[in-house]
């Protein structure tokens, strides 16, 4: 099991979509905490948890492309981010970013052919 | 609109570049100015050191004339600093009730500068007799409403080629300022980009937004006419919030808007080239259109904790 606390591990401060939108990206995130833990994890048939504890807020650009940029990109199914990734918010406050995070997940369509 | 007439001369001259030519700055016969005005004063001032390497050719005469109050604003928002005129403030200072913070600036989505003016407007509060006011504004979700404002200057303010003629700074502004008595937090940024009704074209739901403005306003849209701007930023912000899901990055601007809902009370004010848009919680949006426009988009917060 791999717990990756979002505020405490990646930035208080979530930054933008893209590693050009600026610093502590939701590309950046994604491609450097979500995607190695989640490959091992679907490896291991074990799971990731995501901690949204924390951070002083998250802008919906950040979300979408940290949790659906793993759908749109194509590194995961749905079916996989269900059995291998679970997103938790322990405050109330936080549970906002969660529902946003499983919606975008929800919402996103691969934009390139899964491989294999 | 006086200081934004000022502001769309200022740009006219320093178009010309004349960098021989005196070039000065003289508010002598300005009475009052708002810090959202002033922050698009010391906006275009940050442009004009940028891109012109002012403030060398640029300096402030006859300052003794000017109102005590226009003085003392342009001070404390930080415009005459970028004037190389020192500053009367050694420190932040309550006046008429209100601390203003200086301005703040940017080209990217940037959290820690965005944490940085929470913290001081919360300090400011909690030093006057407020309480917990770092936790008030963390709840209202300013975080996410100014970095949702400057991801739509990243993403639609600057496009490629459109300021081939006219350089900008590509940046954004922001301030703050907060009157702990009534706890109110206003928060403002602003930015030189092409503006909302002109961006809009380059939105991935512009056919749905055209669709929507032709059966509200009763005309096809034309983002070269500005005469119904208040309009096309209502029904922009209107599209975002009833989107049932589709891909979109125009989703920003309600969010900006919902800021003002989870306060006490506020009102959110957005300007974007002649265009006025007033939102308020418990009423029907407002909206207007100018016939003296200014440069890019401000949006103003007025919350209420």
């Amino acid at each position: 099991m791999t717990i990756i606390n979002v505020g405490k591990d990646f930035s208080r401060t979530p930054g933008g979509r893209r590693y050009n939108s600026g610093p502590d990206s939701g590309e950046l995130f994604r491609e450097r905490f979500l995607l190695p833990a989640l490959q091992r994890a679907v490896t291991q048939g074990d799971r990731v948890f995501v901690v949204l504890d924390g951070p002083r807020g998250y802008l919906s650009s950040f979300l979408e492309e940290a949790f659906g940029g793993l759908i749109r990109r194509g590194y995961f199914t749905k079916a996989q981010l269900k059995r291998h990734l679970d997103i938790r918010a322990e405050d109330s406050f936080y549970e906002t970013y969660r529902r946003l995070a499983l919606k975008y997940i929800d919402e996103a369509n691969p934009e390139v052919a899964l491989a294999g | 609109m006086e200081a934004l007439r000022i502001e769309g001369g200022f740009r006219r001259k320093d178009r010309r570049r004349q960098i021989e030519i005196d070039n000065y700055v003289d508010f002598a016969s300005m009475k009052r100015i708002t810090p959202a005005a002033a922050l698009m004063l010391a906006s275009e001032y940050d442009r004009a050191i940028t891109i012109f390497k002012a403030p060398n050719w640029l300096r402030a005469v006859n300052i003794e004339k000017w109102s005590e109050e226009v003085v003392t604003t342009l001070d404390e928002v930080g415009f005459l600093d970028l004037l190389g005129v020192d500053s009367r403030l050694s420190s932040i200072v309550v006046r008429d009730g209100k601390y203003i913070v200086p301005f703040l600036t940017g080209a990217k989505v940037h959290g820690v500068t965005i944490d940085k003016l929470i913290r001081a407007m919360a300090e400011l509060a909690d030093s006057s007799g407020g309480h917990n006011s770092e936790e008030l504004l963390q709840r209202s979700r300013v975080y996410d409403g100014l970095g949702e404002a400057i991801q739509n200057v990243e993403d639609h303010a600057y496009p490629t080629g459109a300021f081939e003629d006219e350089p900008v700074a590509k940046k954004w502004w922001m301030t703050g300022s907060v009157e702990p008595s009534n706890k109110r937090f206003t928060v403002v940024i602003y930015d030189h980009g092409v503006s909302i009704p002109v961006s809009l074209p380059r939105w991935q739901r512009f056919a749905e937004f055209c669709s929507a403005f032709a059966t509200t306003v009763g005309i096809e849209y034309d983002p070269n006419a500005s005469k119904h701007d208040g309009e096309a930023i209502a029904n922009a912000v209107q599209l975002g919030r009833t989107s049932t899901g589709k891909a979109w990055h125009g989703k920003g601007l309600p969010l900006i808007r919902d800021i003002v809902e989870n306060c006490a009370g506020g009102t959110l004010r957005i300007f974007s080239r002649c265009g006025v848009y007033t939102y308020a919680p418990g009423k029907d949006a407002e909206y207007s259109s100018n016939e003296v426009q200014i440069s890019g988009t401000l949006v103003e917060w007025d919350l209420f904790l």
